[in-house]
């Protein structure tokens, strides 16, 4: 029997505002314990939320980002549930208004372009955080996420594999940073996705039972639980293993299974009701036209063509998409290697990316120069990239003759001879030159046989010195363990 | 001139106690000062807490550092009945007070004492350190036996708060003028339709955003903790049960119901829409009328039909001024949004300056 999983997401993401929510308090990750707290997020009594206008501008442009239509006025709801993380026993949401509703958004994988639909994204305020300690058996609570502000992007259930989940938030990730809207970083916390899956017969309407996965910090982790969720549902349909319940589940990464949190049964029932229209922040046309307006530039194309033809990070596709000169050198280096496979071409692009979002741009944050002006030719640097990846420099070299070239129209190759820096792959005599160090030190070489590792580095040493640097490193050292084994 | 002003213990002055006359506070200092406090500081106004009787949450027992509970509340077929002692709610007489009257009843013993309760329009006053209880219904008022005394507090107190966005920019400014300018005023509790629906309405409204407001109160972070407790799950239940007197433990219970899953389009919902039903007629009478008065008897009890009339104000956030009128009478006047100086010119015409005896 042939089965179908079908996927929802809710992904949250931390909004990238200088304050919090409702209040003046500091939103920047990695504070110490309630550094960044004041009465109002505190849950003191007397205090009034005061929205942030820029958190409200964020939920719009993230709205319009994701072709969602703009709500016309900013309201918030009181969700009520009692826990220690929540100062003032309610979290300020919006449920009756969400900011932006029916969006889009246009997903590639290897089987082909998609497109998944958006029901929703809300503006909420984060909750802070217990830290438990087991040795006094003791918890705190740190309110610095508290009422920091969130937007949560809620999709329909339109996802069928987890190629397209992964697609989905890459391209999320790409949209939003660029845009400035989230730094999206998952280790942080400032992007969290939660799955919603169900197994059906292929071809059935009906939606099969519904489990909440959540707790994944990766997309491999994401990944993985897709695929553990997706097992485990089919074995309680085919082999009866157990009985599937709507239920929250969370993902054990470290030893790869989920585990059941919550039931429906036991679900919370949040109370859900308005707040005072005295927060009501109307949302005129005007405003959304003017935040769409000053959204740098998105060129989607280059977007999705960075993200998925070379497979770059999506951090480091962003930074190149963000600026033109960078994007537009990284695309004339890599069509040097048009005509090779594209394994080998996202290999190459990888190492592109490298050099100039390493090399070049500390090179000039450094010396301060105007970045247009010292580019060296696209032609030059695959060259040397090609170098590079031959083993024919090292990557230090590469480093250097890169700097070379930024200052002055140098000649590669011939520098390269000139200052000797070439590595040879087969250099001729290798073998002789290890015999006879081994010979040398006959009493060190027989240690490693006993256990003895650094023993193979100080061979490594005598012979790069031997061959002034010019033999592949990776080379010596598997031609050295071959002869130590050999003894 | 005014040298002093009462402030509710509701109402935050820094590093004194704010325990909303509640023992769920007990303990807790306020860690800074409302806007109207500073305000009326920065006039060069003494700003003192009241002796004893004015408090924000009524509770049983009393709180720790004075006021006694002054207003219980019952259910009765979803409906609040505030009980009260014999001598309700004991209002300071030589001086203004500020306190916030979300339940009615400080309008209703203003009279009932000689003195009037002004209630500002919402939004003319900032909220800015008054411990939340309804939250659309709180809004700071001002009681006082001398009635320009009390307007004067008002245009000292008024005006746009960063920190209260509810609060509009147009501070308030006493304008004397005849009440022969202010055009038609209307007639008796009888001829206005809709007091046994407040009623209902204020019970709903009012409990469930009450039991939303104390859930903070858990006996952690501040207020009452109980001594007895073997588990954190006992020390919530055990600091609540024992700070709270029966007012908010029936606020608590009735509003978390209201507010369910299997109520909340029955009850809540309903609610909301009868308050904005309630508005609207309030507010197209008030377009033929400048000014409508209610008539009270002081020698009744507070009952069900003084709870809808005296919640108008709050549910509908309209101006509104309550008197004694003489004969036993007492007369609640509403008027348009941010016509302030139409009570104050109706009280005066009332000779509601003079304090009256009855
Ligand atoms: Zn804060």
């Amino acid at each position: 029997m042939e089965y179908e999983v079908v996927m929802g997401l809710e992904v949250h993401i931390e909004l990238a505002t200088n304050s919090k929510l409702f209040c003046a308090c500091s939103a920047k990750f990695g504070a110490g314990p309630n550094e960044n707290v004041c009465p109002a997020c505190a849950g003191m009594p007397g205090m009034l939320p005061v929205v942030n206008k820029r958190a409200i501008e964020l939920g719009i442009i993230a709205s319009s980002l994701l072709n969602c239509k703009v709500s016309d006025r900013v309201v918030f709801d009181k969700k009520n549930y009692f826990y220690p993380d929540l100062s003032t026993g309610y979290q300020l949401t919006q449920l009756a208004a969400p900011i932006g509703t029916n969006g889009s958004v246009q997903i590639e994988t290897a089987a082909g372009k998609k497109t998944i639909t958006i029901k929703q994204i809300h503006i909420e305020e984060d909750a802070g955080k217990l830290v438990h300690d087991p040795r006094t058996g003791s918890s705190m609570v740190d309110y610095n996420r508290a009422s920091v502000p969130l937007i949560e992007i809620v999709s329909n259930p339109d996802f069928r594999n987890s190629d397209e989940v992964i697609a989905y938030l890459t391209k999320l990730q790409g949209l939003l940073t660029t845009a400035g809207v989230s730094d999206c970083k998952m280790q942080e916390g400032s992007m969290r996705c939660d799955v919603n899956l169900s197994v059906r017969k292929k071809g059935a309407t009906e939606y099969g039972v519904r489990t909440e996965v959540k707790n994944m910090s990766s997309f491999k982790a994401i990944a993985r639980a897709i695929a553990y969720e997706a097992e485990r549902h089919i074995d309680a349909i085919e082999h009866k293993t157990e009985v599937l319940v709507q239920e929250t589940r969370g993902w054990n990464d470290e030893d790869g299974f989920s585990f059941s949190m919550r039931s429906k049964e036991n679900a919370a029932d949040y109370r859900y009701f308005p707040y005072c229209d005295s927060l009501a922040v109307p949302v005129p046309a005007g405003w959304v036209e003017e935040l769409k307006n000053a959204i740098p530039e998105l060129p989607e194309e280059k977007m999705r063509q960075y993200l998925f033809r070379y497979n770059l990070p999506p951090g480091d596709s962003a930074i190149l998409v963000g600026n033109k000169v960078l994007s537009g050198y990284f695309d004339k280096t890599v069509q040097v290697f048009d005509n090779e496979k594209i394994e080998v071409i996202r290999v190459f692009a990888r190492e592109i990316a490298n050099f100039i979002l390493t090399d070049l741009l500390s090179f000039v944050k450094s010396e301060g120069l105007v970045l247009e002006k010292l580019i060296p030719k696209p032609q030059k640097l695959a060259h040397l990239i090609k170098l590079y990846k031959n083993n024919r420099i090292s990557r230090v070299t590469g480093r250097a003759v890169f700097l070379e070239m930024l200052k002055s129209d140098v000649d590669i190759d011939r520098y390269l001879t000139e200052n000797n820096l070439l590595q040879e792959a087969d250099f001729s005599g290798l073998d002789a030159i290890i015999a006879s160090l081994i010979d040398a030190h006959f009493p060190i070489a027989q240690e490693f046989k006993a256990g003895n590792e650094k023993v193979l580095q100080f061979f490594i040493g005598r012979i790069m010195k031997e061959t002034k640097g010019k033999a592949d490193p990776k080379a010596v050292k598997q031609k050295t363990e071959e002869a130590l084994n050999g003894l | 001139m005014i040298k002093s002003v009462y402030i509710s213990n509701d109402i935050m002055v820094k590093g004194l106690p704010a325990t909303a006359g509640s023992k769920a506070l007990a303990g807790f200092a306020a860690p800074f000062s409302a806007t109207t406090v500073e305000r009326l500081r920065a006039a060069g106004i003494e700003a003192k807490h009241t002796p004893v009787g004015v408090a924000g949450f009524p509770s049983d027992p009393p709180a720790v550092g004075g006021a006694r509970p002054v207003c219980d509340l019952q259910v009765t077929e979803f409906s609040f009945y505030d009980f009260l002692d014999d001598n309700g709610i004991a209002l300071p007489q030589d001086a203004p007070t500020l306190c916030n009257d979300y339940c009615g009843a400080h309008k209703f013993f203003a009279a009932k004492n000689r003195m009037v309760y002004l209630h500002p329009t919402y939004g003319r006053v900032s909220r800015f350190g008054l411990i939340q209880a309804v939250s659309s219904m709180d809004q700071i008022g001002i009681a006082g036996k001398d009635v320009t005394q009390v307007f004067r507090t008002l245009e000292i107190i008024s005006g746009r708060d960063e920190r209260d966005i509810a609060t509009f920019d147009e501070k308030y400014k006493i304008e004397e003028y005849d009440v022969a300018e202010i055009p038609a005023v209307i007639g008796s509790t009888s001829t206005y339709p809709f007091l046994d629906t407040a009623a209902a309405v204020h019970f709903i409204l009012s409990a469930a955003e009450f039991s939303n407001n104390v859930s903070r109160y858990d006996g952690v972070k501040f207020g009452c903790r109980s001594k007895n407790y073997k588990s954190l799950e006992q020390l919530y239940l055990n600091s609540r049960g024992e700070g709270f007197g029966t007012f908010i433990k029936t606020a608590v219970i009735a509003g978390t119901a209201l507010l369910s899953k299997d109520y909340y389009a029955d009850y809540y919902e309903k609610a909301l829409r009868l308050r904005r039903h309630i508005k609207n007629e309030t507010e197209s009478l008030l377009g033929k009328y400048a000014v409508i008065a209610l008539t009270f008897d002081i020698h009744k009890e507070f009952d069900f039909e003084s709870a809808g009339l005296f919640s108008l104000p709050a549910l509908t956030g309209l101006p509104a001024l309550s008197l004694y009128n003489g004969d036993g009478q007492g007369l609640l006047l509403i008027a348009r949004p941010r016509a302030e100086n139409d009570l104050l010119a109706m009280a005066l015409a009332l000779n509601m300056g003079d304090g009256e005896v009855d």
